[in-house]
C-alpha cells in the first residue's frame, strides 16, 4: 500500500515536473520496484499463514524453520472440518450471519440516513452530521462497560440481536461517512428530474440513488461486513454459549484451550480471510467508477 | 406606479406576430394537447434574509412561449422551480389550469422541466430515460412503445434508443432530455437554459427546432435564459426581470423598441445601446443627441443601428425618420460579424458603437468620419432609469 | 516583437480502440497579434492550445518561440501564460495573492515590488477594491478578471485564452470581449485564442484560424476568411446566421452569355439564379454547391415578377437590428437576414433574389470553394497593400 502511494506520487511529480507524462525506463524501474516492495511487505504474513497450514506439525515446530514447505498436508484442514473438538463450521456460520446481517442493516439505514443528511434540510443537521463523526472516532473499548449494561438490561446477553444492534451501530458512522461524501457528489437535478416525472422521495432514492451509487454501496457493504466479521471485544464480551461464538473468538479459543494447534489455528485463520478476498474479488465489478457519465453536462 | 403586467396586452398570438408559423403538415396536430394557463401572483422566494423572488405577478398565457430574461443572480431560476416545484414558496400564488398548486409537490403538478445539464438518467438507456415519467401514467406495454416511437421521430432520436446517456453527444443529450420532458404530454414545459452547454452554432440551429416542436404542440412553456438573442428569437414574449422582479413584459419587438428603463434598453440588443450622460461639458455629440429631450432627462441612449455614416450621397443605410446633424468622429475599431460591421467611434472623449450592413471603402481605423443618428431613435432616462415615452 | 510558430504540429493519442489522431500537421504563425483558433468541439483547437501552453506533449512537429524550440520545454519555461475556461484560480488565496504567486514564483522580486506590480495589474483590471477578497466571494466576471491579471502579471511573451468567457453571462461576455481586446492591443502581446463561438472569433481575432478533426481548414482575417472561404466548412461554420448552401445543377437558359443555376424541388426544376456564363468556371450540366450569405437575399412579400425565385416563409425570428426570415422551397429551407421593418407573414410566398456577384461555388464532392464572393475583395486588399 505505502509503496504504491510512493509510487504514485513519484510519478506525479515527475508529471509536475515535466509537465505531461515523459515514462523513461528509469522512472518505470523505480515504480516496479517500489510495487514489488509493497506486495512483498503485505503479502508475506499471508504467506506465512498458507505455508504454515500446510506444514505438517513437526516442520511448524522444528528449530530450523524454512520458508518453503518441505512437505504439504492437509491434515489441518481435516481437522478443522472433521473433529467434533472444533466446532469451525458453526463459527463460521455464526460469523456468516452476524456479519451479513449487520452489513444489510448498516446499508439501508446508511442510505436512508445520508440521503437525509445530504438532500434535506432540518434543524440540527450538521449537529448530528458532526456528531456521526465524532462517534466514530470513540474506540469500543471505552464504551464496552456502559455497553455491557445496556445489554444486559435489555436481556440480550448472549444472543445475536446483541451484536446485530451493536455492530450496526459500530459500522454506521464508516457507511454513513462513505455515502453521504458519494450522495454530495450524485448531481441533484437527476433526482429532481425524477420527481418531475412523478416518483416520490421514496421511489426517487430506491430507482435513482441506489442503482447511481452501486460502487460505494458496495465497498460500504464490503467494509462493514469486514469490520462485524472481525470483531472481537463485542463478541467475546456478549456471547457465552460455544453455539453462538463467531469465528474470531472461535480460534482464539482453539489457541488457548488447546496446545500445539498452531496448523489448526492457521488453517482457520486462511479460512477466515479466504471470504473477504472472494467477496472482495466478486464485487470489485461493480465497484466501477463514473457511474454518472453522461448524465449531466458542464 | 409599479408595473403591472395584467394590464399588458396579450400579444401571444397577435396578426403578424413574427413567430406564427405556417401550417404544418397534418401528423404534427395529433400531437397537440390542451394548453394550460400558468398564473404567479405575488410569487416571492427569501433564502434567510435576501429577497431572490420578490412578489412577481405573471401570468403565461395557453400555449405561448414565455421567457424570463435577465442577468445571473436576478432570480429568473428560482421562479422556474417554484412553478416546478422544486423550490418552496416563501409568499404568494402559483396557479398551473386554474388550479392552486402552491402547496403540491412537482409530482402533483403535472410539469416537465428540461435542465441546464439535461440531468439524464445515465445508468439507463436512452429508452429508459424517456420511459421513466410514462411508467407513472398507467399505460398498457404497447401504449408505452407507442409513445417512446413517437417522442423519438419527434426528437430524430430514433436510432439513440438503445445507446446509454455516455455514448451521446452533447447535442444528442439535449434531445434526449426534451423527449423525456415531452414523452408523458406535460401540460406545462418548463427549460432552465436548455442551450447553454451546447456549441454556439448547434445552439442557434437547435433553437429553431425548439421553438418550432413547441408551436407545433400548442405546449404552454416557461423558458429560463440570460442571452438576450436567444430570448428574442424564441419568445412569444419576454419577462425581463432583474434583481428579483419583473421591469418588463412584452413581445420581443416591444421590449427591444419601447424598453421601460435603462436596464432594459442596454440589456437588450447586441452590440449594447450606447448610453450618455444629458449633463456635462456641450461637446457636439452631447449637442446633438439632447437636442429634444425632454426636461426630466438624465441620461441619453442610442442603439447602435440608429447611428449612420455619412457618405457623399447623404446617410448609409435607411434611416426610417429624420435625422440629427452630423457629428464629427473619428473610427477607433471596425469589427466585422459577417452580416453587418460594429464600427466603434470616437467623438472627443466619448466613446460609442454604430452597426451598419455594408462599410465603405473609407471606413477603417483612424479615418475620420461623419455620423447622423435617427431622430426616432434616441431615447431619454429620466433620473430613476425609467425611459420618458413620448408625449 | 515575439513571433510563435507552430511547425506540422502532431498530437495522437493511443487507447485501446487504436490510434487517435486530435490535432493533424498544424502549421500556424502567430507575430503581435490575436490569433483565434476556431471551430467545433472535439476539433483539436484545446489540444493545439495545450500543447504550446506545454500542458500536452507533442507527438510530432516543432513549437518555436521567438526562433526558440521550446517543443520538450516545461510550461514554466516557456514565458507563457494561460486563462483556462474555469478561471483555475487558487481558491485558498485571496486575490491578490492570487495574482501575486506567479512573480513570486518565477521571478526575484522583493515583496515590496511584487506589490506594486500586483497594484498596477489590479487596477488595470478594475479590481484594486477586491485584492484582499476571498476568490469563492467573487462572480462570474470578477473572477475572470482575477485570472486575467494572475496570467498578465508575469509579462509573459505569448498570452494563452481557453474559452475565457464560456462561463459568463450573454451580456457580460460582450463587455469582457470589449476589454479583452482592447487589453490585447495596448499591451501588443502575441495571443492565441480558443473559442466555438464565430462570432466572438470574428469580432475579436486579427486572424482567424479555423480547424475541423484536428486539420487546420484555413487562417486569415476574420473579413477574408468570411468572403472568401476555402471549403463549404468554413462558409457554414463563419457567420451567424450560416450560409445558405443548395445543390445545383449548371444549365443553359434563354441568354446564350448566362446559364442557370437550377435545383429541383417537389419533382420540378426550379431556376434560382442566372450567373455570367463567362464568369465562371462552369459549364453546362456541371454539379456545384451553391453559397448563399442570408444577408445577400432580399425577399418581397409578396412576391413581384422578376429574378430570384419563390419561397414561403416559414417564420421570422425577431433579433432587434435584424430579422432573420426562415424560408421553405419545396423540402428546403433557408434563411434571409433583412431588416427589422421588413417583416414577411407566415406562410405567405415571397420572392427571393440573390445578387450573382454575392453567390459562392462549391465542389459538390470535394466541398472546395470554385468561386466566393469574396473574390473580388481580395483582388481589391492586395493592389492596395502592394501599393502602400
Amino acid at each position: 500500500m505505502i509503496g504504491t502511494i510512493v509510487a504514485q506520487a513519484s510519478a506525479s511529480l515527475r508529471v509536475l515536473k515535466t509537465g505531461y507524462r515523459n515514462d523513461s525506463w528509469l522512472g518505470r524501474l523505480g515504480f516496479y520496484a517500489a510495487l514489488v516492495l509493497t506486495m512483498v511487505v503485505a503479502l508475506f504474513p499471508f504467506y506465512v499463514m498458507l505455508v504454515t497450514s500446510l506444514s505438517p506439525d513437526d516442520a511448524i515446530y522444528s528449530s530450523d524453520p524454512s520458508l518453503l514447505p518441505e512437505a504439504v498436508t492437509l491434515s489441518h484442514y481435516t481437522v478443522l472440518f472433521g473433529s467434533e473438538t472444533f466446532a469451525f463450521t458453526s463459527y463460521f456460520l455464526n460469523s456468516a450471519i452476524v456479519a451479513s446481517v449487520t452489513a444489510s442493516f448498516s446499508l439501508v439505514v446508511g442510505v436512508i440516513g445520508a440521503y437525509s443528511f445530504t438532500r434535506l434540510t432540518f434543524p440540527g443537521n450538521g449537529f448530528v452530521r458532526r456528531g456521526v463523526v465524532v462517534v466514530y472516532m470513540l474506540s469500543s473499548i471505552t464504551v464496552i462497560v456502559p455497553l455491557f449494561q445496556v445489554i444486559a438490561t435489555l436481556g440480550l446477553v448472549d444472543t445475536r440481536l446483541s451484536l446485530f444492534i451493536t455492530y450496526t451501530v459500530s459500522t454506521l458512522p464508516l457507511t454513513l461517512y462513505m455515502l453521504w461524501n458519494y450522495f454530495e457528489s450524485l448531481p441533484v437535478e437527476i433526482e429532481e428530474a425524477a420527481m418531475l416525472d412523478g416518483y416520490s422521495r421514496l421511489e426517487t432514492i430506491f430507482q435513482i440513488v441506489v442503482p447511481l451509487s452501486l460502487p460505494v454501496l458496495v465497498a460500504a457493504f464490503l467494509f462493514a461486513f469486514k469490520i462485524a466479521w472481525n470483531e472481537y471485544i463485542f463478541a467475546s464480551v456478549f456471547l457465552k454459549s460455544q453455539a453462538k461464538l463467531t469465528l474470531p473468538i472461535g480460534i482464539e479459543q482453539m489457541n488457548a484451550n488447546f496446545q500445539n494447534v498452531w496448523g489448526q489455528v492457521m488453517a482457520a485463520s486462511f479460512l477466515t480471510t479466504l471470504p473477504i478476498i472472494i467477496m472482495f474479488l466478486y464485487l470489485e465489478q461493480y465497484m466501477v467508477e463514473g457511474l454518472t457519465a453522461g448524465g449531466v453536462e458542464g | 406606479m409599479p408595473y403591472n403586467p395584467s394590464q399588458s396586452e396579450q400579444p401571444a398570438n397577435h396578426t403578424g406576430s413574427p413567430h406564427s408559423r405556417a401550417p404544418a403538415s397534418e401528423d404534427d396536430a395529433s400531437q397537440s394537447v390542451e394548453a394550460t394557463r400558468v398564473a404567479l401572483s405575488a410569487l416571492t422566494k427569501r433564502f434567510d434574509d435576501v429577497v431572490a423572488v420578490d412578489s412577481i405577478d405573471l401570468e403565461v398565457n395557453p400555449g405561448e412561449l414565455l421567457v424570463l430574461l435577465g442577468p445571473s443572480g436576478c432570480g429568473k431560476t428560482t421562479t422556474l422551480r417554484m412553478i416546478a416545484g422544486l423550490e418552496a414558496i416563501s409568499d404568494g400564488v402559483v396557479e398551473i389550469g386554474g388550479e392552486d398548486v402552491t402547496r403540491t409537490t412537482p409530482q402533483e403538478r403535472d410539469v416537465a422541466m428540461v435542465f441546464q445539464s439535461y440531468a439524464l438518467y445515465p445508468h439507463k438507456t436512452v429508452r429508459e430515460n424517456i420511459e421513466f415519467p410514462l411508467k407513472k401514467l398507467s399505460l398498457t406495454d404497447d401504449e408505452m412503445a407507442e409513445r417512446v416511437t413517437e417522442t423519438a421521430s419527434l426528437l430524430d432520436i430514433d436510432d439513440l434508443l438503445g445507446k446509454q446517456p455516455s455514448a451521446l453527444s452533447g447535442g444528442q443529450r439535449q434531445r434526449v432530455a426534451v423527449g423525456r420532458a415531452l414523452a408523458r404530454q406535460p401540460s406545462v414545459l418548463l427549460m432552465d437554459e436548455p442551450l447553454s452547454n451546447l456549441d454556439a452554432k448547434l445552439a442557434v440551429t437547435t433553437r429553431s427546432e425548439l421553438r418550432d416542436l413547441q408551436q407545433r404542440l400548442g405546449i404552454t412553456t416557461v423558458y429560463v435564459t440570460h442571452d438576450q438573442e436567444e430570448a428574442m428569437s424564441i419568445a412569444d414574449r419576454i419577462a425581463v426581470m432583474n434583481q428579483g422582479r419583473i421591469e418588463q413584459i412584452g413581445s420581443p419587438r416591444e421590449v427591444y423598441q419601447e424598453p421601460r428603463s435603462e436596464f432594459i434598453a442596454t440589456f437588450l440588443g447586441d452590440p449594447s445601446m450606447n448610453v450618455f450622460d444629458a449633463d456635462g461639458p456641450a461637446t457636439p455629440l452631447r449637442r446633438t443627441l439632447t437636442e429634444t429631450a425632454p426636461t426630466a432627462t438624465a441620461r441619453v441612449g442610442i442603439r447602435p443601428e440608429g447611428g449612420y455614416l455619412l457618405g457623399d450621397d447623404g446617410p448609409i443605410g435607411t434611416p426610417a425618420t429624420a435625422v440629427t446633424e452630423a457629428v464629427q468622429c473619428t473610427v477607433t475599431v471596425v469589427e466585422p460579424i459577417g452580416r453587418a460591421y460594429e464600427i466603434t467611434l470616437r467623438a472627443g472623449d466619448q466613446q460609442f458603437v454604430i452597426r451598419t450592413r455594408t462599410r465603405p471603402e473609407w471606413v477603417e481605423a483612424d479615418a475620420d468620419v461623419q455620423v447622423v443618428f435617427g431622430q426616432s431613435e434616441i431615447t431619454f432616462f429620466d433620473e430613476t432609469g425609467r425611459r420618458i415615452e413620448d408625449g | 516583437m515575439v513571433e510563435l510558430k507552430l511547425e506540422d504540429v502532431t498530437k495522437r493519442y493511443d487507447d485501446a480502440q487504436g490510434t487517435e489522431t486530435a490535432v493533424d500537421g498544424v502549421s500556424l504563425v502567430a507575430e503581435d497579434e490575436l490569433v483565434v483558433l476556431l471551430g467545433p468541439s472535439g476539433c483539436g483547437k484545446t489540444t493545439t492550445l495545450r500543447m504550446i501552453a506545454g500542458l500536452e506533449s507533442v507527438t510530432s512537429g516543432r513549437i518555436r518561440i521567438e526562433g526558440e524550440d521550446v517543443t520538450d520545454r516545461h510550461p514554466s519555461d516557456r514565458s507563457i501564460a494561460m486563462v483556462f475556461q474555469d478561471y483555475g484560480l487558487y481558491r485558498t488565496m485571496s486575490v491578490g495573492e492570487n495574482i501575486g504567486y506567479g512573480l513570486k514564483h518565477s521571478t526575484d522580486l522583493s515583496a515590496r515590488e511584487r506589490r506594486n506590480k500586483v497594484d498596477a495589474m489590479a487596477a488595470k483590471f478594475g479590481i484594486e477594491d477586491l485584492l484582499d477578497r476571498d476568490v469563492a466571494e467573487l462572480s462570474g466576471g470578477q473572477k475572470q478578471r482575477v485570472a486575467l491579471g494572475r496570467a498578465m502579471v508575469r509579462e509573459p511573451d505569448v498570452f494563452l485564452l481557453d474559452e475565457p468567457l464560456a462561463s459568463l453571462d450573454a451580456k457580460l461576455r460582450s463587455e469582457m470581449r470589449t476589454e479583452l481586446q482592447q487589453l490585447q492591443a495596448e499591451m501588443d502581446i502575441t495571443t492565441v485564442y480558443v473559442t466555438h463561438d464565430q462570432k466572438e472569433a470574428m469580432t475579436m481575432a486579427d486572424r482567424i484560424a479555423i480547424l475541423d478533426d484536428g486539420v487546420l481548414q484555413q487562417s486569415g482575417s476574420p473579413e477574408a476568411v468570411y468572403r472568401n472561404p476555402a471549403s463549404r466548412f468554413v462558409a457554414d461554420f463563419l457567420g451567424n446566421p450560416p450560409m445558405n448552401q443548395i445543390e445545383v445543377v449548371a444549365a443553359p437558359c434563354g441568354d446564350p452569355d448566362r446559364l442557370a443555376l437550377r435545383c429541383v424541388v417537389n419533382g420540378e426544376s426550379v431556376t434560382l439564379l442566372t450567373v455570367a456564363r463567362d464568369d465562371q468556371s462552369l459549364s453546362p450540366g456541371d454539379e456545384v454547391v451553391l453559397g448563399m450569405r442570408p444577408e445577400t437575399l432580399s425577399v418581397t412579400s409578396p412576391p413581384a415578377e422578376g429574378p430570384g425565385f419563390e419561397a414561403i416563409v416559414a417564420m421570422t425570428e425577431y433579433q432587434g437590428n435584424d430579422n432573420f426570415v426562415h424560408l421553405r422551397l419545396g423540402e428546403m429551407e433557408f434563411t434571409a437576414v433583412v431588416p427589422p421593418s421588413s417583416q414577411p407573414a407566415s406562410g405567405e410566398p415571397c420572392r427571393v433574389t440573390v445578387d450573382p456577384q454575392e453567390i459562392y461555388l462549391f465542389d459538390s464532392e470535394s466541398g472546395d470553394a470554385i468561386r466566393t464572393a469574396g473574390e473580388s475583395m481580395i483582388d481589391r486588399t492586395l493592389a492596395s497593400e502592394s501599393s502602400s
